[in-house]
């Protein structure tokens, strides 16, 4: 918006005046004003000027002119005259920038102007070309809020301007980040407040390609809290220096009010920045990033443990993401601190952990000398071992033959650890030699290198006698062997260690390589073992069968061993080839399926369901009537197998088989396969005479049964003269309501075959109707309420009596009152009471009213009294009271008020005052005493 | 219901695929052969017992079928602890006390073993371990680098020993049922898993060397990592806080790799392979005594396409995202999914159930028992750290990590190939 108005305003005395600049510049500098900056103006030029130098001084805006403008023009006009180190020219006109014109000067001071877009190309080209053949640029302040469409001349500058969230009335803390560079000598080596605009800065900026002279002192509260920051890094730099070809570029957001032009210190870091550009000031200005770097390396030569890690840290980092020409870069720096002989040993650690980082062949040199220090050579070899050169190899084997036999043992590891062939002779003469531990660490790495020469080596140590690590290092060459295709040499190996008077484990490992390398072959080895007497290694033999090579003759031979093997070896064998599962496998597994062996027998079974095979249904299928064990395996496996013609196969012969186990069996797959189309099957099996068959069903329907299920059912319910058929169908659809979600479905069946019922079926039909619940039950149950029979009455009544909410509880008060059965009266006046029980406050309370207007019993009264007690209600005292004077309900009256007294006493203060001084009085002395206690409490409580 | 029909391996082998180990078949038992020889109780060394090697001892020392007969540990006082506790267990004064494993090993006839040291130990004294002929129960993560995980995972299985993993997770129900559910594609074909892992401690300042403690084998507690002067790292002495040091752990995201990065690939098929890029990033701090990362997140790609993103978050969960706007949610206190009817689901025919065990300790004995594959075997736990390895070695080069999860190295970036392995201080040799 400030722009827009900005724009149109320029707009029209364009036209008018003609000269855009000319109003841009705004108003004259102040008299007052331009007198107090000559005052401060720095008299004489920091260095002397090689020659006579001229300023162009640019100040046309094509965007916001900030008012400072005139005021600035004249302070650097003035500047170069008084300290005498330039002559400057202010124009406003981009025809400044014709080549002829730009050739004139030295540098071009950028004076706050704003959306340059420079669309001239020749004024484009000749900027560019002014500044990379060595001349100087300077821009003050908004000199980086230009350039939007040019990048090039963006980049020049440094950066663009993005937003200032420190704005101009605000004091802001600067900090020096080169406090000895001369360009901020004005600044006496220590940061500053300043009452200016600052500058967030996006785009070309970065610390790899600028030196930064002053930034934001982030530390400090006062900058961290505005608003509008969006650099993530907290870099917010204000001053900085950078080349820019052969050219000089000095920067400084600093320059928005008017005070900064007569701030000394400022002046003076305008002229020294000045001065630079022009190529007259020395200054340094490669970039922050490298000059911070050298500063980290530098650090760290003097790095003890437990001292500051900060430079330790950010050359870590530097490596994190580096490209090539970079870690490079960083490779040398570190090769550099490992030759530097007053870099500390901690140092020196530290630079090798950076080398496993980054390290190439160029740090061999550096890092083998350290392989023969005792107190570096691990370090060394933590850098060295993963670097990707035979000269490690070579270094580390020159490096063996110089050191004790403490670094020899490192050594030899990381021998062991690269693989090293070459090393096979010097590691083979150490395996042979005086020194357990340098033969031991030998043995290990020529196991790890694996080559002929290894072997033979560990070979020849073997006969002599050693045994661990010689064996483990023999069997992990083996292993190398194999990868590179030599088996023949390790069947050797394997041979010999499996043979000889090894332990159990290192046979295992001999039969376990074996397995791999031979396959079949080895099935001789492991029937001798499966007819020995060592428990643990035949278990170690099957467990080794699993792994041989897949492949039918591989099966074939597999099953070819069973039948001379004890029927608990071919129960094992079994497992080996369902786990092979190969068609062959399978034959050989239904064979067995048939076995008289029930252990064989299950293992078989237990297979095919596994195996998944269709051919096996038939087989799964007649062992349903096999006895308990072996058809539930049957039935499980049945459960497990996925085709999708089981569940026919399995319903027709749930209708035509005549065997109960069969059936019942069948039965319980079909559920846990969840085969709704087994439906109709159970309905009917639900009037099967065994008993076993019908409880399976029950249990089915109610698992898979929903609504369709139920009139049939209810049919057999109630034309059935069976009294356990009856039951098992009304227990069916009682689990079928509960699990519904649409009980009325259910129950409006159910209801209205009430209507018609006789006394047992009656019976059934209102249990189910007490389980099934819901609104069409209920109605039904009230309506029985009536019957003229006492039986279905007392049946309703006690089926009311537990139902789930409050809804019955009037109608049993209406039982209570009205009829004339005792029993049917005592039941409902029960019902009720437990109703009110379960009620909560006021509700609870005029329940326990009513109920006590019905009640005779004076049992029945004392239950109520218990209720009552548990309701605290300034009401129910009053309903207690008359209990209290009578001699039969005193002890129970007294129990009930005193605890309603002491639980109102959160609510009703005043009433429960009343009620404890009663209490206090009452025969119950425990109950008088406690109530005292209450009270002094309550006083205490009221007077307060 | 949707029923998938998967590779039966998973049911025939337990939790593993083909390579992963040779055992026992899983659907007959092992007891045709009788009990254990020689005796009904197996003989275990507990070998480290700080922190979790107390926890892991008193699980076994509860067993009757187990026989503490020794201990191992640097810091005597953690050494006289275990071995009170295991003579007060067992009603006698026969536990043995080892301060170096190598003694151990040449002394006794041990037929378990119970390891939880630092990472930095892991590698040695589990191969120690096989080649002594040892089942072992081992803490996670398996190793401090690839190279070494991998010299555990031959040594181990070299010698057909049975090896259980602490990834305990895996014997909870509910982890249990997620990476079953997922397994038997209950929320479709999953392409991206969230896993979440804690955040760091956070940076502590630099600590000057103190003299050594008089209880403390100090240099053998370094054992083969680079030395350093002592110094207390934590609030425990060097204990526990160990693992905020790069020579000795790789901070929660090691730690926790081998629980939530394990559960992600069981639920997945993954356990014998791994991913194929790994790229990301993470903070490192400059100026710490820690030097573990604060916090970090990478992204693995494996070949089917499948994105297992791991970062710190305070959340510890993993989000399995299937299809459908489908997903299912496990962290130690729960699980959860986009529709509860996923996880009322049972597995039914055709479906592959999931090795089940709800005794992660229980579950070692008896596979050392039977020479059946445990729940989480070595190979398992290898594939399952590899990941947090790989992870720390994209975040470390800052570089885009390719991986060949069949030969187990780094395409064309042989800076980072370097970081797979770690170099042995002498005297010691893997």
């Amino acid at each position: 918006m400030k722009y827009l108005k900005y724009m149109l305003s320029v707009l029209v005395v364009a036209v008018v005046v003609g000269d855009l600049s000319a109003f841009a510049a705004g108003k004259p500098a102040l008299e007052n004003e331009v007198k107090k900056v000559q005052e401060a103006l720095p008299s004489k030029p920091t260095a002397r000027p090689l020659k006579s130098r001229r300023i162009l001084i640019f100040d046309k805006c094509e965007g916001y002119a900030h008012g400072c403008i005139p005021l600035a023009s004249k302070t650097f006009e003035m500047m170069g005259e008084k300290s005498g180190a330039y002559k400057s020219v202010t124009l406003s006109d981009m025809s400044a920038f014709e080549a002829d014109n730009l050739a004139k000067f030295d540098a071009v001071l950028f004076n706050n102007n704003t959306r340059l877009a420079f669309n001239n190309p020749a004024h484009r080209k000749a900027l560019l070309d002014f500044v990379k053949s060595g001349k100087g640029i300077i821009g003050i302040h908004a000199a980086s809020d230009n350039f939007y469409n040019w990048p090039e001349a963006a980049e020049m500058i440094g950066g663009q301007f993005d937003g200032h969230p420190w704005r101009a009335n605000g004091t802001w803390v600067v900090k020096l980040d080169d406090p000895t560079h001369p360009i901020n000598k004005g600044f006496g080596g220590k940061g500053f407040s300043i009452n200016d605009e600052i500058y967030q800065i996006k785009g070309a900026y970065s610390r790899d390609t600028h030196r930064v002279l002053l930034s934001l002192d982030m530390t400090q509260e006062v900058n961290r809290k505005v608003k509008g920051i969006k650099r993530k890094d907290n870099d917010f730099a204000i001053a900085w220096v950078k080349s820019c070809g052969k050219g000089r570029v000095f920067y400084s957001s600093l320059g928005h009010n008017h005070a900064v032009y007569w701030n000394p210190a400022v002046l003076q870091h305008y002229l020294d920045g000045i001065q630079y550009a022009l190529g007259d000031l020395e200054a340094d200005d490669s970039p922050s990033g490298k000059i911070a770097e050298k500063t980290n390396y530098d650090a760290i030569l003097s790095y003890e443990f437990g001292g500051n890690k900060t430079a330790l840290g950010e050359i870590t980092k530097s490596i994190k993401g580096a490209d090539s020409e970079r870690l490079a870069e960083i490779e040398s720096e570190l090769i550099n601190i490992l030759d530097n002989p007053t870099a500390t040993s901690a140092c020196k650690k530290f630079v090798c952990r950076m080398l496993r980082r980054c390290g190439t062949e160029r740090s061999i040199p550096s890092l083998a000398v350290l392989l023969v220090d005792k107190d570096l050579s691990h370090m060394a070899r933590f850098a060295l071992q993963g670097i990707d050169s035979s000269k490690v190899d070579a270094a580390l084997r020159v490096a063996l033959s110089q050191v004790d036999s403490q670094l020899a043992l490192g050594i030899i590891g990381s021998l062991g650890q690269r693989r090293d062939a070459l090393a096979v002779p010097a590691l083979a003469k150490l395996l042979s030699g005086d020194d357990q531990s340098l033969a031991e660490a030998s043995a290990i790495s020529l196991g790890n290198i694996g080559t002929l020469a290894a072997v033979k080596a560990l070979s020849a140590s073997l006969a002599s006698g050693y045994k661990i690590p010689v064996t483990d290092a023999l069997l992990t060459a083996a292993e190398r062997l194999v990868a590179s295709g030599n088996t023949l040499e390790s069947v050797s190996i394997y041979n010999k260690l499996y043979a000889s008077d090894q332990a159990e484990w290192v046979q295992v490992a001999s039969l376990r390589g074996l397995v791999l390398v031979e396959g079949v072959k080895v099935l001789p080895r492991i029937v001798a073992i499966l007819n020995g007497d060592n428990g643990g290694l035949k278990k170690q033999a099957v467990a080794l069968m699993t792994e041989l090579p897949p492949g039918l003759d591989v099966t074939k031979s597999i099953g070819g061993l069973l039948p001379s093997l004890t029927p608990s070896v071919q129960a094992v064998l079994l497992g080996v080839l369902i786990e092979r599962g190969d068609s062959v496998a399978i034959s050989t597994i239904a064979a067995y399926a048939k076995s008289d062996n029930s252990e064989i027998k299950g293992v078989a079974l237990r297979g095919l369901g596994v195996l998944n095979d269709d051919k096996s249904l038939p087989l799964l299928l007649g062992a349903l009537s096999d006895s308990g064990k072996i058809s539930a395996i049957a039935a499980e496996s049945l459960c497990r197998m996925s085709n999708s013609s089981i569940d026919g196969m399995l319903i027709s012969e749930l209708n035509k088989s005549d065997d109960t186990t069969a059936r019942c069996n069948i039965i319980e797959v079909l559920a846990t396969r969840s085969a709704k189309a087994a439906l109709p099957s159970f309905v009917n099996a639900l009037k099967d005479s065994d008993a076993k068959v019908s409880k399976a069903t029950v249990k089915a329907l109610g698992a898979l049964g929903g609504d369709a299920e139920v009139v049939p059912i209810l049919d057999i319910l109630i034309t059935t003269d069976d009294t356990r058929q009856r039951l098992n169908a009304e227990k069916a659809i009682s689990m079928i309501a509960m699990q519904s979600k649409n009980s009325d479905a259910i129950t409006r069946p159910v209801a209205d075959a009430l209507q018609s019922a006789n006394k047992d079926v009656a019976a059934s039909l209102v249990a189910i109707l007490k389980r099934a619940g819901g609104s069409v039950s209920l109605v039904a149950l009230q309506n029985e309420l009536k019957s003229v029979d006492v039986n279905r009455r007392k049946g309703a009544v006690r089926a009311l009596a537990s139902w789930g909410d409050l809804s019955p509880a009037e109608s049993l008060l209406q039982v209570a009152l009205s009829e004339t059965d005792e029993s049917i009266k005592m039941l409902a006046l029960r019902g009720y009471i437990g109703f009110a029980r379960k009620a909560s406050g006021r509700k609870g309370v005029e329940m326990c009213q009513k109920a006590l207007n019905v009640v005779t019993r004076p049992e029945d009264k004392k239950i109520i009294l218990g209720i009552l007690g548990s309701l605290p209600h300034t009401s129910t005292l009053e309903l207690v009271e008359p209990f209290l004077g009578t001699a039969e309900f005193r002890a129970e009256a007294e129990v009930a008020y005193s605890a309603i007294a002491n639980a109102i006493t959160a609510t009703d203060v005043m009433a429960a005052h009343v009620a404890l001084n009663k209490v206090a009085t009452f025969q119950n002395e425990a109950l008088a005493e406690n109530a005292r206690n209450a009270l002094s409490k309550l006083k205490a409580a009221i007077i307060i | 219901m949707k029923k998938v029909v998967v590779n039966r391996r998973s049911f025939l082998k337990g939790a593993a695929v083909a390579g992963a180990g040779f055992a026992f078949p899983t659907i007959v038992p092992s007891t045709v052969f009788g009990a254990n020889a020689p005796s009904n109780r197996l003989e275990m060394a507990a070998i480290g017992i700080g922190g979790m090697g107390i926890g892991n001892l008193r699980e076994f020392l509860r067993r009757k079928d187990i026989q503490v007969v020794a201990a191992c540990d640097v810091d005597k006082n953690h050494l006289n602890r275990a071995v009170k506790m295991a003579n007060d267990s067992n009603k006698n004064s026969d536990c043995r006390g080892y301060g170096d494993f190598r003694e151990l090993f040449a002394t006794e006839k041990l037929d378990t073993v119970m390891l939880a040291l630092p990472d930095q130990w892991h590698a040695l004294v589990a191969v120690a371990s096989a080649r002594a002929g040892c089942d072992i129960y081992g803490e996670k993560p398996l190793a401090r680098s690839i190279k070494e995980g991998r010299a555990i995972c031959d040594a181990v299985q070299r010698y057909n020993r049975v090896w259980q993993t602490g990834s305990w997770q895996r014997s909870r129900s509910n982890f249990h049922q997620a990476c079953q559910l997922v397994r038997n594609g209950r929320i479709g074909k999953v392409t991206h898993v969230e896993v979440s892992l804690p955040n760091a401690r956070g940076p502590r300042a630099v600590q000057s060397p103190q003299p050594e403690p008089s209880h403390l084998d100090w240099n053998m507690w370094l054992g083969p990592a680079p030395w350093r002067p002592y110094a207390a790292f934590g609030s425990k002495g060097i204990h526990f806080d160990w693992r905020w040091i790069l020579d000795f752990s790789g901070g929660q995201l090691t730690d926790w790799a081998g629980h939530h990065i394990d559960i992600a690939h069981w639920a997945l098929d993954l356990d014998t392979t791994g991913p194929v890029s790994i790229e990301g990033s993470a903070d490192y701090p400059i100026n710490s005594q820690y030097d573990v990362p604060n916090s970090f997140q990478f992204k693995c790609i494996y070949a089917d396409g499948l994105v297992i993103d791991v970062a710190s978050k305070p959340k510890r969960n993993i989000r399995f995202h299937g299809e459908n706007g489908k997903w299912i949610d496990v962290w130690r206190g729960g699980i959860r999914a986009s529709d509860p009817a996923i996880l009322r689901e049972q597995m039914g025919p055709g479906d592959d159930p999931l090795y089940t065990s709800r005794d992660h300790h229980g579950n070692f004995v008896d596979c050392v028992k039977n020479r059946k594959l445990t729940i989480t075997p070595v190979e398992t736990a290898h594939r399952s750290i590899s990941v947090g390895l790989l992870g720390e070695i994209a975040m470390m080069t800052g570089r885009k990590i390719r991986w060949n999860p069949e030969t187990e190295e780094i395409i064309g970036d042989s800076s980072a190939s370097a970081l797979l392995g770690r170099s042995y201080r002498e005297p010691w040799v893997l």
